[in-house]
């Protein structure tokens, strides 16, 4: 039985363009309904501290709004996690990184970038994750089914939900 | 520790509801009328759009929208262009979905229990219908020409399925137009669906201006 398992978790959703970071072992942090976008878990094994990002598109630089949520971003809310992490004690020789989602929702594709996002958001996370000299652990991206990830501070243990099946990362 | 939001949680994009005498509510009424009128003629009995509600929401709404984010749905996804470009996303539960399939093809209540190649053609054709009386209607008002794709189906989670619409969005801002209505049938049936409607310019597309 994991430690998590052993306690009562509070769910903590993590939405649409939002970054949440907890070391309460109580708490789980969820990102519901991942299908283009990505959820990035990052995990600290010493500090126990933990942090979701819930990313949405690949780069700020295509972005059309210069005062909109940095967060959104994959080129943004990675780096942005990794400093929180860092200032809450983490450091980035322990992260422990898993990335879930990246779907191609609509199978027409062609017509627009937006058919394609799920990849794309995939490729910058991993292009950021690498230049910030981090190591992807695990993945569950691509494809073209929707996805809910949940990071455990507890022990670190990461939860893909999809199709019906519960799969730990 | 108390779970961080972070940079900040007191950022927070505009949360309104357009009243429904507004020129916004308005232009939809008429619309979403439009929409229970052809859904009436395809279906054979007399429908009325009711409880419509027309807001501005925050993007992480989005994934919330018109139930949880884990519950089946079937969306129906159209891409529409011309002097706007854009998208428009109908969603319908499951149990609305498979009301909605026996309404097209004209089947007793409750007839369809699973989503077979027959049910979806059919939710495809009404996402057709609608999502053209739709549109037409809001082009005419707003004196914009318009162009709408063939819809595409896809059942799936519903914050995955929004998630298409959720990265249109995201590029242009961090709020978006939700347009909710119920389609209620005279025998009753409530075939309530979620409509979003999205400009590739948000609420400066000139469709929304041409209301401002």
């Amino acid at each position: 039985m994991t430690v998590a398992s052993k306690l009562k978790v509070t769910q903590i959703p993590v939405g649409l363009g939002e970054l949440k970071q907890t070391d309460n072992p109580k708490d789980v942090l969820v990102a519901y309904g991942l299908g283009s976008c990505v959820g990035v878990a990052i995990w600290d094994s010493n500090a126990r501290v933990a942090a979701l990002a819930h990313v949405i598109l690949p780069q700020s630089a295509a972005s059309s709004r210069r005062n909109d949520n940095p967060l959104k971003y994959a080129d943004r809310a990675v780096p942005a996690m990794i400093n929180e992490l860092e200032r809450a004690g983490g450091h980035k020789s322990r992260f422990i990184v898993r990335i879930a989602g990246g779907a191609q929702m609509l199978r027409a594709g062609g017509a627009s970038e937006i058919f394609n996002i799920g990849s794309r958001n995939v490729d910058q996370v991993r292009q950021e994750l690498a230049r910030l000299g981090l190591r992807i652990s695990s993945e569950d991206v691509l494809g073209h089914q929707g996805r809910t990830m949940s990071l455990y501070p507890a022990d670190g243990r990461v939860t893909v939900k999809s199709a019906g099946t519960l799969k730990e990362l | 520790m108390v779970p961080r939001l972070l940079p900040s949680e007191s950022i927070s994009p505009p949360r309104f509801t357009f009243a429904s005498e507004s020129p916004v509510g308005q232009a939809m009424s008429v619309a979403g009328d439009a929409v229970a009128a052809a859904l009436g003629e395809i279906s054979g009995a007399a429908v009325r759009a009711d409880n419509l509600n027309v807001s501005m929401l925050p993007l992480t709404d989005l994934t919330t929208l018109g139930g949880l984010p884990e519950d089946e749905v079937v969306a129906l996804f159209l891409t529409f262009n011309g002097t706007d470009d854009g998208q428009i996303m109908l969603v319908y539960s499951m149990e609305q979905a498979f009301m909605l399939a026996d309404q097209m093809l004209w089947q007793p209540p409750g007839t369809t229990t699973e989503l077979d190649e027959m049910a979806l053609s059919a939710l495809t054709e009404s996402g057709n219908i609608l999502g053209s009386h739709f549109l037409t209607a809001f082009a005419d008002i707003t004196n914009v020409e318009l162009d709408i794709s063939t819809p595409e189906a896809l059942v799936d989670i519903r914050g995955a399925a929004l998630s298409v619409t959720a990265a249109a969005v995201a590029h242009y801002g961090d709020s978006f137009l939700s347009i909710q209505l119920d389609f209620v049938s005279e025998d009753g049936l409530n075939l309530g669906a979620t409509l979003l409607v999205v400009p590739d310019e948000g609420m400066q597309s000139t469709m929304m201006r041409r209301l401002a």
